[in-house]
């Protein structure tokens, strides 16, 4: 028997718990960033020994170690090759590529539109297959009922979200690409062109979300609160989708959240299945050729992406379950 | 601990896993000494072949035998992956138990770092640690190490707190053992479990990645070669040759499965567990019976021979056997009991509620002259839905949290009884007022956490009083309340029953409350009703010796306090248990040999019921506190 | 007379499989297509050609581009080995003068003039040390200088010395327009020239749109813009995977694009129509330098006689290869030959164990290494990452095979960048596979003799008193007369290992939807756009 107190009815500006919400939230993020911000940027110094040798090689002479060291601006001391970073963060001056010479802040401008709309796509296919799928599936396996559905659905998607993305990727390239000729296989501008990708990043992420959902969903019909429902002799449409729904995608949405992150890391893989023109392919060549700024920069941007999705999936989340908005964190 | 993880293998989904696994980790081991020396074979004459007799999956730049070489490969990559995991969970662990030993400020720090880290995608982590590390083996087992540390950390940060925050590491804290101490003999035994579990699932993905990894080129080079490096070769072939990607996918595929499914086959074990449970009976409708006897029109619940049957560990059990009863109008009836004594059931079967956890029969079953056994229709939800209240037992968890409260009480309204929103939203800010709660219009606005307990539960009787119902079914309303807010739910019931002449059954374990609320009383026992009779009887006239006892068991203003308070010796039989003789045989002080083969019935007797042998006769005195000691 | 930045530059021109001339007919599948005129045409690009300033940079996809927005003073027959008109019409040489007559009414994209005073500007850009131009010393001779008659529109270049192939070299000078000679910076990003094509639109790192000048008349033998079945518009994608460059070539997707890989027989199983030219891929260098354990001549032949070259050949192309003919076999090929199969050490290993412990390397470590004075005999073995599978299985092959005779060497596969700055830097290695194409001999001697990295090309420091007299000898005859000293002048640096050519591959540009020519590149006037 804890005793509970009833939420006293503030007044005020501040009454508002989404004020208060929202100016947590929003320094979290800044924090966030900024912790962001100086790991890309101790990326470089964080390599062990001198990471302008590393790139070039062992076997590359003093002479071309020493001039792109200053080339870099290694030189100087830490604090001020710091400032001098955050300073061209906020100015847009993200750096020079070493390899093609353009200005990184041309290359990630260039190459964005593409992975964010793949990922975007991606993310919104995942959505709208999985949650019905698993609200469907939670009605179907509620308690006592359908065993064997629920270990084919189960199994299956566990399956596919096993199987790595780019493997599916390739296999359908070839399938639909060669073989059957039905779709583009590489980087293009049609609509056509984003069903192979988009597909390839959104069914693990569909597998696993409609599993959560699914049994979330399982869990909620058992909640008390449906057992209410239940006594109040709603339909069952009533019941699943307007009271065990809501409280069943919380959980869905934080893990949508999660896998937006993961989609946005995937497109990595994809990409370079299907020569796709964004951030992904780029970072890779980057790696490989050790062109830092271009590195730096898209870590940067990849990171920017990921604190923005989990920003907003926080904000949502409070609308849903308003308990969120005054607990503590 | 070990029967739970053997009884993983006893599932088709366990097993294969398991044998895959055990498979995986066989080739890790054997691979090399079996097949290194025919991997090793170059034929430059036979380079980029296709499948054949000799080579089952054809050869690659060199000429060797694609499929030796992946069977070969086994060991490193699997090596790396748990070499990976490892880096994971000592990192996760090294982080996530920092903030139970380091102090809050630190520990804060600690926790926020891996916050921050751990919404990262690992992938990404991985490219990061990949710039720091270098391309290469070494490389990527740092890399997708501490990539997947943040979330052990998260996830050892959860369960410790969780067990810190149990009364025996308080205790322990309290008696002076250092926190280190604490960590290694209470914490870290309790939380190993789901560490492995998840270690496993991770050991699965940490495949994949490293799979991933190599497939950039960022992963294991050449002259090395594992999973990853031999899908990057076999790649750029699939086309000529599609085995020389498809082995090694395969190979990927089938171990990372099988790790995966595995730790999933223990979680769910060991997590959720189903357990057994009993296919959803069929409801056949029985056969409406012909009533025997008119109903008395003012008869508002009639119930007749009531049975619940809900699925035990060795089969079906029957904690509800045969409660038969009739609610009148405005008459407020009491059920008591021992916890187990199938009173709460019997609430839920009566109102249609037993759902999917078990099986109700009845003879008879009547809600206003409504069969309650017949299929569900719309019109019965709504008869039910606005003659009949519920209210249970637990406020917190009764009403949705996602949804403001007067929405939730306006649906009964809107669904039930045809009104539009902004009617039905009137009425629920009226009903609140009607339940007493201040400030109604505003409470209706706010969300269930926002109320206390007692509010809480006035708002469920509010809930119940959106229509006009003949009876409130009120299933513990106040265990879970203060004494104070106890009186005032209690008060309000008393009101409306007055005002409008509402029906009541009230079911509780607390034999003073229904005392004082209510005109009969029931009392159950093993699924049984032992006794019903007036309440006003309860203190002088009850018969059934368990009755008394629970009488007795009550202390009030005139108990002697010189004496030990009186309890009733053993315990509450199970519904599994249940002996073919009188359940309360062996608690009883009257109990003969009759009384343990023969099941007494329920006598007729409309104004006072007992199932007794010994009915009536007078008990023996007290018994002293020694021999209250419980028997086995 | 080499320049250190010359080098450093990368001069990629030696590396690896680019469409770096090799005449042949083009074998043509789609026979009778008919001609279209107009249309887009789709060429793949393997790497982004990065800055676009033509005499700048010598990345392999640069020098692709850079054909259809500017032209060179003169080109090559691929079949006969004949100069032809390019900018010029005329031209004459002699001695250390060499003279070019421009032709008439040379437009630039903007419109405005090409003057003999611009051409002169262009040569003398290059020829100046200050402006590190990679084609300093390959494609003109250092010490050059150029002067110019604009009234009889005549350009006067006075050598240094007599340069025998001077015509073959100024063939791949791209020459840039004046305003784009006055805004060099302008160049990165945009074109400035006289080609058939000029840049329209660039999307650095995806694709690159360029669209036909009508007008033009001055192309490589008199080819001009108004010939039917020229596309009217062109686009370079960056496509980094040949298997998906293959793709899109099967469903339409681009136009054309060179494939090495194993997906080429792919594109040949669908008929596709295949313009070949021939290509060193396989070239092993030593370092000469002293101090390192090649520096002895003794130690090179062993290592070159305990490799099975043709089996890295086999590898290394896939089964698709075959072994070099000469160092110098891209096409237009100056001085076509054979020095190579004559003077190739022969693979026995007998004879290479006898080698080693002559140069005194006859202690053997724990795991079979050979020991002199207590040093192994351990190699850093360079090779460039883009060749692939294949690349990697040969030099996986090569490792072994030293190995075998108590060699220890580590392989390690650099990028283009990584790789030239390190030879061309003088810094830590003893054996590299670097692919030095050129056309003709004369441009290929300052790699082979001279002063060594840093300050020259010579980047294995190779120092060979025979070669150079050879080559003195060879110099003084002009043009083709002097092919045969040429070619017996590399016939004795192959035979004494101090540079090991063996393999040549045919590098194949397939297309769909168009057929055209590439002798050593793609030439823009030969493309014919068919119906589909």
């Amino acid at each position: 028997m804890t005793p509970t107190v009833a939420t006293p009815i503030r007044t005020g500006p501040l009454a508002r718990p989404w004020v208060r919400f929202g100016a947590r939230r929003l320094g979290r993020l800044l924090v966030s960033l900024w912790v962001l911000v100086t790991a890309s940027f101790a990326m470089i110094h964080l390599i062990p020994g001198d990471p302008v040798r590393g790139a070039l090689g062992p076997t590359a002479p003093a002479e071309l170690v020493a001039a792109r060291r200053q080339a870099l601006g290694l030189d100087d001391p830490i604090l001020t090759q710091y400032l001098h970073y955050l300073k061209g963060l906020v100015t847009g001056d993200l750096g020079t590529s070493l390899s093609s010479r353009l200005p990184v802040s041309d290359v990630v401008a260039q190459r964005l539109p593409a992975t964010l709309a793949l990922a975007v796509l991606a993310f919104l296919a995942a959505v709208v297959v999985a949650i019905p799928l698993g609200v469907a599936m939670g009605v179907l396996t509620r308690r006592g009922h359908g065993r064997r559905t629920e270990l084919a659905f189960t199994t299956t998607s566990i399956i596919v979200a096993t199987i790595p993305d780019f493997l599916i990727g390739v296999a359908l390239v070839y399938v639909f690409g060669v073989r059957l000729g039905w779709l583009p296989v590489a980087g293009d501008d049609t609509a056509a062109a984003y069903v192979l990708p988009v597909f390839s990043l959104a069914i693990g992420p569909a597998a696993i979300l409609a599993r959560i959902v699914r049994v979330e969903m399982v869990g909620v019909l058992d909640a008390d609160f449906v057992r209410t429902a239940r006594a109040k002799r709603l339909p069952a449409r009533t019941v699943y989708l307007g009271h065990a729904l809501p409280n069943a995608v919380t959980a869905a949405l934080t893990l949508s959240g999660l896998l937006l992150g993961a989609m946005v890391a995937g497109t990595v893989l994809v990409e370079n299945v299907f020569a796709w023109p964004g951030l992904g392919s780029t970072i890779v060549q980057s790696i490989l050729t050790k062109d830092y700024p271009v590195v730096q920069a898209i870590v940067l941007v990849y990171g920017v992406g990921v604190l923005v999705v989990n920003t907003v999936v926080d904000v949502a989340l409070a609308r849903l379950d308003p308990r969120s908005l005054i607990r503590e964190d | 601990m070990r029967r739970r993880w053997s009884g993983v293998i006893r599932t088709p989904l366990g097993l294969t896993a398991a044998v895959l696994t055990v498979a995986v980790l066989a080739l890790a081991v054997l691979g090399p000494v079996l097949w290194g020396t025919g991997a090793d074979v170059i034929d430059t004459d036979d380079i980029l072949a296709q499948p054949s007799a000799g080579h089952w999956a054809g050869t690659d730049n060199l000429g060797r035998d694609i499929l030796f070489r992946v069977l070969v490969a086994a060991r490193l990559s699997v090596v790396l992956a748990l070499l990976a995991v490892a880096i994971a969970v000592v990192a996760g662990l090294l982080l996530g138990c920092a903030p139970f030993l380091a102090g809050r400020r630190l520990g804060r720090l600690v926790s926020a770092a891996v916050n921050i880290a751990v919404a990262f995608p690992g992938l990404l982590l991985a490219l990061f640690f990949a710039v720091v590390f270098g391309v290469g083996a070494t490389g990527a087992v740092l890399a997708i190490g501490l990539a997947g540390a943040p979330a052990f950390a998260r996830l050892t940060q959860t369960l410790v707190a969780g067990v810190a925050a149990r009364d025996f590491v308080a205790a322990a804290r309290v008696a002076g053992v250092g926190r280190l101490r604490i960590l290694f003999r209470h914490v870290l035994p309790n939380i190993a479990e789901p560490l492995v579990v998840n270690a496993t699932i991770s050991a699965g993905n940490a495949l994949l990645s490293f799979a991933g990894l190599s497939f950039l080129g960022l992963g294991v080079q050449s002259p090395s070669y594992d999973w990853g490096r031999l899908l990057y070769d076999g790649i750029g072939a699939i086309y000529v040759n599609p085995a020389a990607a498809l082995a090694p996918g395969a190979a990927v595929l089938l171990a990372g499965l099988g790790f995966n499914l595995f730790g999933e086959s223990v979680a769910k074990r060991l997590g959720i567990g189903t357990g057994p449970s009993v296919a959803p009976m069929a409801r056949t409708a029985p056969a409406p019976e012909a009533h025997t006897e008119a109903t008395p029109t003012d008869v508002v619940l009639d119930v007749r021979d009531l049975e619940v049957t809900v699925p035990g560990e060795a089969g079906p059990v029957r904690p509800v056997r045969g409660v038969t009863f009739q609610v009148r109008r405005g008459e407020a009836v009491g059920i008591v009991g021992e916890s187990g004594c199938g009173k709460s059931l019997t609430a839920l079967a009566v109102t249609c509620l037993v759902g999917d956890h078990g099986r109700v029969d009845a003879t008879r079953l009547e809600l206003l002259g409504h069969d309650l056994r017949a299929p569900d229709t719309a019109v019965r939800r709504g008869i039910l839905g606005t003659s009949l209240a519920m209210v249970f037992q637990d406020p917190m968890t009764s009403f949705n949290p996602a949804r403001r409260v007067g929405g939730q009480l306006a649906e009964v309204a809107t669904h039930h009884q045809g009104m539009t929103r902004r009617a039905a939203a009137d009425r629920a800010v009226d009903r609140l007022a009607a339940v007493r709660i201040p400030d109604a219009d505003t409470r209706a606005r706010q969300y269930p956490h926002e109320f206390s307990g007692g509010m809480r539960q006035r708002a469920m009787i509010g809930m119940g009083l959106m229509g006009t119902p003949a009876l409130i079914v009120a299933d513990e309303p106040t265990t879970a309340l203060d004494v104070t807010v106890q009186q005032q739910v209690l008060d309000l019931l008393a009101a409306i029953r007055a005002a409008d002449d509402v029906a009541l059954v009230l079911i509780s374990h607390d034999v003073a409350v229904v005392r004082d609320v209510c005109d009969r009383v029931m009392v159950m026992y093993a699924g049984r009703i032992v006794e019903d009779l007036p309440a006003a009887d309860l203190a002088d006239s009850a018969r059934h010796p368990y009755t008394r006892a629970l009488v007795d068991a009550v202390p009030d203003m005139t108990t002697d306090l010189s004496q030990p308070l009186a309890t009733i010796p053993g315990r509450p039989v199970a519904p599994a248990d249940v002996p073919p003789g009188c359940a309360y045989a062996a608690r009883c002080p009257l109990a003969d040999a009759r009384c343990r083969a023969e099941d007494p019935p329920l006598t007729a007797d409309p104004d006072h019921r007992v199932a007794c042998w010994h009915a009536g006769e007078p008990l023996p005195d007290r018994q002293s506190a020694d021999q209250l000691v419980e028997s086995p | 007379m080499k320049l250190s930045t010359a080098g450093t530059s990368g001069l990629c021109l030696l590396l690896a499989a680019t469409l770096t001339g090799c005449g042949g007919a083009a074998t043509s599948n789609s026979g009778t297509a008919e001609v279209v005129d107009g249309g887009t045409f789709t060429l793949g690009l393997s790497s982004d050609p990065g800055s676009l300033d033509p005499q700048m940079g010598a990345g392999t996809s640069l020098f692709t581009v850079t054909q259809f927005a500017y032209d060179p003073l003169v080109s090559v027959d691929r079949n006969t080995g004949e100069i032809q008109s390019g900018l010029a019409t005329k031209w004459e040489v002699e001695n250390t003068t060499v003279t070019l007559t421009l032709a008439d009414g040379i437009t630039c994209a903007d419109g405005a003039k090409l003057t003999a005073t611009d051409v002169a500007d262009n040569l003398n850009f290059v020829v100046d040390p200050n402006n590190k131009s990679p084609f300093l010393g390959t494609f003109i001779p250092a010490g050059a200088t150029a002067a110019a008659d604009d009234a009889a529109g005549t350009v006067t270049i006075t050598l240094a010395q007599p340069a025998p192939f001077v015509l073959n070299g100024l063939a791949s000078v791209p020459i840039v327009c004046p305003s784009g000679m006055t805004d060099r910076a302008k160049l990165a990003t945009a074109t400035a020239g006289t080609g058939p094509y000029e840049l329209t639109e660039a999307a650095p790192g995806d694709h690159y749109t360029y669209k036909i000048r009508d007008g033009y008349t001055w192309g490589p033998g008199g080819a001009t813009s108004a010939t039917k079945g020229l596309p009217d518009t062109v686009v370079f994608k960056v496509v980094a995977n040949e298997t998906t460059a293959a793709n899109l070539l099967l469903s339409g997707g681009l136009t054309a694009a060179q494939v090495t890989g194993p997906d080429a027989t792919r594109l040949e199983k669908a008929g596709l129509f295949t313009a070949k030219t021939p290509v060193i891929v396989g070239e092993q260098w030593y370092n000469h330098a002293a101090g390192r354990v090649t520096s002895d001549p003794k130690v090179r032949m062993a290592l070159t006689q305990a490799l099975d070259l043709d089996q890295l050949q086999k590898v290394l192309t896939s089964g698709h290869g075959a072994a070099a003919t000469t160092l110098t076999e891209i096409e237009p090929t100056a001085c076509p030959g054979d020095s190579v199969s004559q003077a190739l050490p022969a693979h026995d290993v007998k004879k290479a164990n006898a080698l080693l412990d002559e140069a005194g390397w006859t202690a053997r470590g724990s795991d079979g290494t050979r020991t002199k004075d207590g040093t192994p005999l351990a190699l850093t073995f360079l090779y460039q990452n883009n060749n692939g599978s294949g690349g990697d299985a040969a030099a996986e092959l090569a490792v072994r095979q030293w190995q075998a005779v108590g060699v220890h060497a580590t392989a390690r596969s650099q990028n283009e960048t990584t790789l030239t700055g390190t030879i061309f830097g003088a810094g830590d290695w003893d054996a590299a596979w670097v692919s030095v194409n050129l056309n003709s001999p004369d441009q290929i001697a300052p790699f082979l003799s001279g002063p060594a990295a840093p300050q020259g090309t010579n980047f294995a420091a190779i120092s060979d008193p025979a070669y150079d007299s050879a080559v003195q000898a060879a110099m003084a005859t002009s043009g083709k007369d002097g092919c045969d000293k040429w070619l017996a002048a590399e016939s004795g640096l192959i035979a004494t290992a101090s540079v090991v050519p063996f393999a040549s591959t045919i590098a194949r540009t397939f297309g769909n939807g168009a057929k055209f020519e590439t002798p050593g590149q793609l030439i823009p006037t030969s493309i014919r756009m068919l119906a589909r």
